[in-house]
């Protein structure tokens, strides 16, 4: 709760000081959202923190344990990549934003592809005659 | 196609060489009718978990031994000893991998949930297609552990009807019946013939290919193989309904146990067709009242061991089965309830694959329990 108090606070305060350097058509607008973005995920991550802990202690040694670095990994990828292109493409940097957005996606192809080829050698094991 | 089946199964009972035969049971006569040598080839026979269990019966030397090892089976104590065991060793060791399943299927549906809130639509698509194939390798792990323990169920059960084969055609020339042996004979190695053949050569491997294009299915949404699937999943409920109705018209309406059993023919017959694939609906208190009838005839045939050998070998897979189904259903309904619309797809195709072995491994149970009514049966023509 005092997480979400200090996040929608923060977001506000960024929210009216964009507004008012836009006015004067200032370009530290692109440096307001990467503070706030940076400052939001940092609170964020270090409460997730605790609970991937948790998961991480109630996985142990389980078939999930082995799992849960792909899963968080795969969320992390996808959660910096579309932060970092929506910085991009707010500071207009749209072409930076689609080279951000495609790194990204080639990550998480290239994490995803053992897990394909494990699950195709599972079913492929029964079709050996 | 109908056509074709129907021509294929008339010229399948006509070409075979059985008739209808007219008994008596006997109770408590059994022990007569069976010859030793054949008999102890037959425990010999027996899966070693299943010889283990009936420990002293497998391995005494006569009947009346026999006897005498058995009554301290036939105990509560013993009664309940083995519903423990038979949870312990079947289970439980399945319990890990089905509370894998549920983890990953969980954590994965619920970040996936956190980040629809976040995430752009552009990389939307390859996230959930990481997050399907996450969801769907502990999904497949226990599809294929399912399948495995079915097809060593079938093993299982075919050795020993192999068993069974020598003591029939014994019993049946010490008794001057070689037609009744013939008949017997035909009708569990037809049994033994088909099912083995269609579990090794079209079920496992059909298993395999649905998993895998279930699998491409769901995490290409793009590739669309929903109508191939579709065709494919028909085809095996099709080839394995049209062998079984085979096999029990050839049992049950031809031979000796038409006629005796609570006309527990008639029953498998429409249990077979009316249910498909999975068993379930009306069927079920058919086919529950048929088990019971050919296990009330095996009782007065060969005695509890009858039962005894039956339970042994039939119910751990089923139970193994019905988790894993119970599993699928649990995981399919929380993928779908925090939003993993693939994930939920891709556990339900798996379950379909599932059903389809646990069918197959009812179907085998229920001719099972017909099989031995017809080795019992043997003994008394």
């Amino acid at each position: 709760m005092s997480t979400q108090i200090t996040v929608c606070a923060l977001a506000l305060l960024s929210t009216a000081a964009a507004l008012i350097l836009k006015g004067t058509g200032r370009r530290e607008v692109f440096f307001i959202g990467l503070a706030f973005s940076t400052a939001v995920s940092v609170r964020v991550i270090s409460n997730v923190e605790q609970s991937v802990d948790f998961l991480r202690r109630l996985s142990e040694g389980t078939e999930a344990g082995k799992y849960l670095d792909v899963l968080l990994k795969t969320a992390g990828i996808a959660f910096l990549t579309d932060l970092s292109a929506d910085l991009c493409r707010g500071a207009g940097e749209n072409v930076v934003a689609g080279c951000v957005e495609f790194a990204g996606k080639a990550e998480i192809t290239v994490l995803a592809l053992p897990l394909l080829s494990e699950l195709l050698e599972l079913s492929f094991g029964l079709l050996s005659l | 196609m109908k056509k074709t089946f129907l021509i294929l199964s008339v010229i399948l009972l006509v070409s075979l060489p059985v008739r209808a035969e007219t008994y008596e049971f006997e109770s408590g006569k059994s022990s007569e009718y069976y010859p030793e040598a054949e008999m102890k080839a037959l425990f010999d026979a027996l899966p070693e978990d299943v010889a283990g269990e009936l420990g002293e019966f497998s391995s005494a030397s006569d009947n009346s031994e026999r006897t005498e090892a058995l009554s301290e089976k036939f105990s509560v104590k013993g009664f309940f000893g083995y519903v423990v065991k038979t949870v312990r060793e079947t289970v439980f060791p399945t319990v890990s991998g089905i509370v894998g399943m549920l983890g990953v299927t969980l954590l994965s549906s619920s970040i996936l949930m956190l980040m629809e809130l976040r995430e752009s639509e552009k990389t939307k698509k390859i996230s959930s297609f990481a997050f399907t194939l996450i969801t769907a390798l502990p999904t497949a792990g226990a599809a294929v552990s399912a399948v495995r323990c079915c097809e060593a169920y079938v093993a299982r059960i075919c050795t020993v009807m192999n068993a069974m084969f020598p003591v029939m055609t014994a019993v049946g020339v010490m008794n001057g019946s070689t037609g009744a042996a013939s008949v017997g004979r035909m009708s569990l190695m037809l049994y033994v013939t088909v099912t083995e053949n269609l579990t090794r050569i079209i079920l496992v491997p059909a298993a395999g290919a649905l998993l895998a294009l279930g699998t491409v299915s769901c995490a290409f949404p793009e590739v669309k193989l929903v109508g191939f699937i579709s065709f494919a999943k028909k085809t095996v409920i099709r080839v394995l309904t049209l062998s079984t109705v085979i096999f029990s018209f050839v049992l049950g309406v031809q031979t000796s146990l038409a006629k005796s059993a609570d006309t527990l023919a008639a029953r498998t017959v429409r249990f077979a067709v009316g249910s498909s694939v999975p068993i379930v609906g009306s069927a079920l208190s058919d086919a529950i009242s048929a088990v019971g009838a050919g296990l009330s005839a095996v009782r007065h045939t060969a005695g509890a061991v009858g039962i005894l050998i039956v339970l042994l070998i039939v119910t751990p897979t089923l139970v193994t089965l019905a988790v894993y189904r119970l599993a699928f259903a649990a995981c399919g309904g929380i993928a779908e309830l925090l939003g993993n619309v693939a994930g939920a797809t891709l556990i339900r195709e798996a379950d379909s694959v599932v059903a389809v072995f646990f069918a197959l491994a009812s179907l085998s149970a229920v001719l099972f329990v017909f099989a031995a009514v017809l080795f019992m049966n043997s003994g008394v023509a």
